[in-house]
């Protein structure tokens, strides 16, 4: 059962869909959600300043987990923010392992533009590692999706969306 | 925990291998604790049956020997026969399932009938290839992931 979600972040739209499918879940199943940052080292070399920008990174870390406990504990579901050091998808791993994770749940993006690749071979890790079941959130503004899903489903989403944004 | 009656609909894609039961184990909890329903399906897939294809010989694993079976008519039997032990199973953990067979790459076939059927979610297991495998044999898993509008959950 579904008692320790885990939903990381990168302050994107998908973690942002993500996010809200997290919340949703938890609010079903009566679970605490875990929003992880990372702060990415691989981004950071040595020469460019790491120590700077690896603390930058997690000043930005603690603001997007704040406002992602924010908005879990405005639908009335217990919320832990959490900010690691290290590469994305084995942090991700290691902190789904301490937590004990029962889900983690991952956005990606369509098959278009940079933006894909960066969240989505972080995504493809962690599904492809990950002992956890892993539910990934595709976008809900994606225009390619539009040709060959119903529109109801994308309707679907943005109902939970407003429910939560009302509480 | 809330045992809320709900009206949730999921669906779980199952080709009968280990994978595919701890993901409609998974599913068939999920399920349950909301009072939800689940369908599973089994998608056959002709493309996949009508040829040996040109690969060379001896590069062929253990798992894409068993899905070359002689023609669709014994997919659709197989098929048949996955789906009623999936529905067993299912029944032994105490859920009442529906069961679909459907008919083309699951791919594409298990998105187009979960949303044209206004289900919540998929859930699919993932036999945990390595990257090389995963280029030979493709991954359900992972192309459910990239094209389905509804959320997917990948279960090892």
């Amino acid at each position: 059962m579904y008692e320790t979600i885990l939903v990381p972040t990168d302050g994107s739209a998908g973690a942002h869909a993500a996010l809200d499918e997290a919340v949703s879940l938890a609010a079903t199943y009566d679970a605490t959600v875990y929003s992880l940052y990372v702060a990415d080292t691989s981004a950071a070399q040595p020469e460019t300043g790491y120590v700077d920008i690896v603390e930058s990174f997690e000043r930005i870390g603690e603001e997007t987990t704040a406002e992602a406990v924010e908005r879990a504990e405005r639908a009335d579901v217990e919320a832990v923010g959490a900010v690691r050091t290290g590469l994305p998808h084995r942090t991700i791993l290691d902190y789904a392992e301490e937590i004990d994770a029962d889900l983690i749940v991952m956005g990606t993006h369509g098959r278009t533009g940079l933006e894909r690749y960066l969240l989505g071979s972080v995504t493809e890790k962690v599904v492809r590692t990950a002992d956890a079941p892993v539910l990934t959130v595709r976008m809900a503004d994606e225009d390619d999706a539009a040709g060959e899903d119903e529109v109801g489903d994308e309707n679907e989403g943005a109902v939970t969306d407003t429910e939560e944004e009302e509480n | 925990m809330e045992h809320v009656q709900s009206d949730m609909k999921f669906v779980v894609a199952v080709d009968g291998s280990d994978a595919s039961d701890r993901a409609l184990d998974h599913a068939v909890a999920i399920t349950a604790a909301v009072g939800g329903e689940l369908t599973v399906v089994h998608a056959v897939d002709p493309d996949v049956y009508d040829t040996g294809g040109p690969d060379p010989e001896g590069d062929r694993s253990e798992a894409e020997r068993r899905l070359i079976v002689e023609d669709v008519e014994d997919a659709e039997n197989r098929g048949e026969e996955i789906l009623e032990d999936a529905t067993e199973r299912a029944a032994d953990a105490g859920l009442a399932v529906e069961a679909e067979l459907l008919y083309g790459n699951p791919v594409e076939t298990v998105p187009s009938f979960a949303t044209g059927e206004g289900y919540d979610g998929i859930f699919v297991g993932h036999r945990g290839l390595s990257e090389r495998e995963e280029r030979v044999l493709g991954s359900v898993a992972k192309g459910l992931v990239e094209r389905a509008g509804i959320p997917v959950t990948v279960v090892r």
